[in-house]
């Protein structure tokens, strides 16, 4: 083998659940995002084993997903939805059945609905990450670990407020996967000088930065992003995306998702379809939305109304040519890198796991058939995981080079998470972590409901610090959700902060939050002392 | 046992946050090469002293973070009384160093500058060597 290949997928969504309502649209997030792209996965990884195909990667499961995947009320509302999925999918053959344009495709929702509700059923018994735990038991899958809430890590201002999003995610890990997480994905791959010392005191070996993270890394790293660095001070490992691999599956121009055949995201049965016959399948708001039924392919840049059928034999067959021109490319390039470096390159390529299956809903099936075919296809390189790369690299001596600040946001800083959008919040995020220290270190040993209240404070704080909400607020979709999001926990801590101080906490509104707001049960707000 | 609260700040009957944590405040967060990113706090005593004496907001920017940083080596901003945040260029300065620092503080009518506190230091960006314009994260979310 001249080299290496690792792909990872970053598997993240915020924590969304709201008991209070008997459905909320935001839920959706998790419950299309384990239709689409989880359960896809778990039933390729599952294929791959079943006909002794070896495969290697790397996931990140962020804290905040593996507690919306372990919670009771969220998998129960979620067993709800794939069942009006799966009885929406029976109707469609019905009436589909003199469309055969139509009817081929409905036929394939039918069958993977089915399908993923036996997996979510009873092969897992609604409890996926036992899924995600069997497949890294048995060496075919790493995973990381990211900061528990998805924090912008660089705009946290206090240390100690840092540490405890890293403790706390490595906390979890452990609860979850009973190992010890080697790897982070630091959230929107958001890093600044300093962080990897907080990384190593916690026992992590290596973390991502965007390309420009070590492309730009000083000294200018000699073997560019085809091989891992170390930081000088803490002499953790950072590895970095590769741009061609990348721009081969994102690119909105030139990207595989792209292709005509493919099946178009925004043309959806929650429009098309008949108000009265989509209504029982719609929030009890009963306003149109999409409802993950497509039956067009992206056909060109035209409108959505001249989008022509889809044909899913068609695009199966398309994700297998791509999986072939991406193993191509990847032999072409591992070749062309081990001539001019002289050592075994490593090129890794890092994804939004939600882009397989969810935008790109083929991207299962291409995952499918670039496993199966990197197996039994060729022999230029390797596919690895980061740790697995790092055993069989022990030897190699890693250039030392301070990664540059840097995200892998638009333009490479930090814009995204501070702008005119979401400026405002980090004047709160700073005193109500500034708050918590003190009131940690202050109530040190507290018992009862202060100790209730204090580590419902730390959740509160860990909630408004996700990412996703700046995120959101810049993009302009759902603002409103995140501006409510940031703003009801924030407020909720300094309700709790005032109510310690002033020793009077109301159990009833504590216990509201702690039912509402219930990330991360075993939590101690200790780690902020 | 009831202690004196550390921490001071409103929270009306409404949902709204606290418009001030009653404290003389100032924070600094780099953006990009060029721009950071400036915002501040008074307290309620403060406050009453700038405007009962016509006193001017002032923002004292450093190229450097040092103890013994150049003193001549700054810029002032004068934001106005009523704004909390600033993004500061740096393309219109002559700063040549790498980091910065910042001071809140006043200005008299002989503009004589008084600090009241001071932000941490902040690392301007380094200009990235190849930076990758098309891709966005969370595009679950978007």
């Amino acid at each position: 083998m001249k080299g290496y290949f690792s792909l990872l997928l970053h598997a993240h969504l915020p924590f969304v659940r709201h008991p209070e309502y008997n459905d909320f649209l935001e839920e959706d997030w998790l419950y299309e995002a384990l239709t689409e792209s989880y359960l896809p996965l778990v039933h390729v990884f599952d294929g791959l084993i079943k006909d002794n195909i070896s495969f290697n990667l790397t996931m990140t499961l962020s804290p905040s997903l593996c507690a919306m995947l372990e919670d009771d009320l969220l998998m129960s509302r979620y067993s709800k939805y794939l069942s009006k999925m799966l009885e929406l999918s029976e109707k469609e053959l019905v009436r589909t059945k003199t469309l055969p344009l139509q009817n081929e495709t409905a036929k394939m929702y039918n069958d993977k609905l089915s399908l993923y509700q036996g997996i979510f059923e009873n092969q897992y018994k609604r409890g996926i990450l036992a899924a995600f735990k069997k497949f890294q038991d048995r060496g075919y899958l790493e995973i990381i670990t990211c900061a528990a809430t998805h924090a912008f890590l660089p705009f946290i201002k206090y240390e100690k407020a840092i540490d405890a999003q890293i403790k706390i995610a490595k906390q979890e890990y452990q609860r979850v996967f009973k190992r010890e997480a080697s790897g982070i994905w630091l959230p929107e791959c958001a890093y600044k000088e300093g962080l990897d010392e907080i990384l190593k005191n916690n026992g992590i070996k290596y973390f991502f930065t965007e390309t420009h993270g070590v492309s730009s890394a000083d000294p200018q790293p000699k073997n560019n992003v085809y091989a891992p660095i170390i930081c000088p001070k803490s002499e953790v490992i950072v590895f970095a995306r590769d741009v061609e691999t990348s721009e081969q599956v994102w690119s909105k121009e030139n990207g595989y998702p792209g292709d005509f055949r493919y099946r178009e995201f925004y043309r959806d049965l929650g429009y098309d379809a008949d108000y009265e016959y989509i209504k029982p399948y719609l929030h009890s708001d009963g306003v149109s939305r999409n409802i993950g039924f497509k039956y067009h392919r992206i056909t060109g840049r035209c409108d959505l109304s001249e989008k022509e059928y889809y044909s899913p034999q068609e695009a199966v067959t398309l994700a297998a040519c791509h999986a072939d021109n991406f193993i191509e490319y990847r032999k072409k390039q591992v070749e062309h890198l081990a001539g001019t470096l002289g050592q075994k390159p490593l090129v890794l390529a890092n994804y939004d796991a939600e882009l397989f299956g969810h935008w790109w809903f083929e991207g299962p099936v291409f995952l499918d058939f670039l496993f199966r075919k990197i197996y039994a296809e060729q022999d230029v390189f390797e596919l690895v995981t980061l740790s697995k790369y790092l055993e069989f690299e022990k030897n190699t001596k890693f250039e030392i080079a301070q990664p540059a600040d840097s995200s892998w946001g638009a333009y490479g800083y930090y814009d995204i998470w501070l702008n005119k959008t979401n400026d405002w919040i980090y004047k709160h995020l700073h005193k109500c972590e500034e708050i918590m220290i003190d009131i940690a270190k202050n109530y040190n040993d507290s018992a009862g409901l202060t100790k209730r209240a204090l580590n419902q404070a730390a959740r509160e704080l860990l909630l408004a610090q996700a990412s996703d909400w700046a995120f959101i607020m810049k993009t302009g979709t759902m603002v409103e959700y995140a501006h409510k999001r940031t703003k009801d926990h924030i407020l909720r801590f300094l309700k709790l902060y005032e109510s310690i101080e002033s020793d009077c906490i109301d159990e009833e509104t504590l216990s509201d939050y702690e039912k509402k707001d219930n990330i991360f049960p075993n939590l101690s707000y200790q780690l902020y002392s | 046992m009831q202690v004196a609260k550390r921490h001071h700040f409103i929270l009306t009957t409404g949902e709204v946050l606290p418009l001030s944590y009653n404290e003389n405040k100032l924070t600094l967060l780099p953006k990009d090469p060029e721009i950071v990113f400036l915002f501040w706090d008074y307290s309620e005593t403060t406050l009453s002293k700038i405007f009962l004496n016509n006193f001017l907001v002032t923002i004292r920017i450093f190229n450097d973070c040092n103890k013994n940083l150049d003193k001549t080596n700054y810029r002032f901003i004068y934001p106005g009384n009523i704004a909390r945040d600033w993004y500061f260029n740096l393309k219109d300065t002559s700063f040549t160093m790498h980091n910065l620092s910042a001071e809140l503080g006043y200005s008299d009518q002989d503009e004589h500058f008084f600090m009241l506190a001071k932000a941490h230091c902040g690392k301007i960006f380094g200009k990235l060597k190849e930076k990758i314009d098309s891709l966005s994260s969370n595009q679950f979310l978007s």
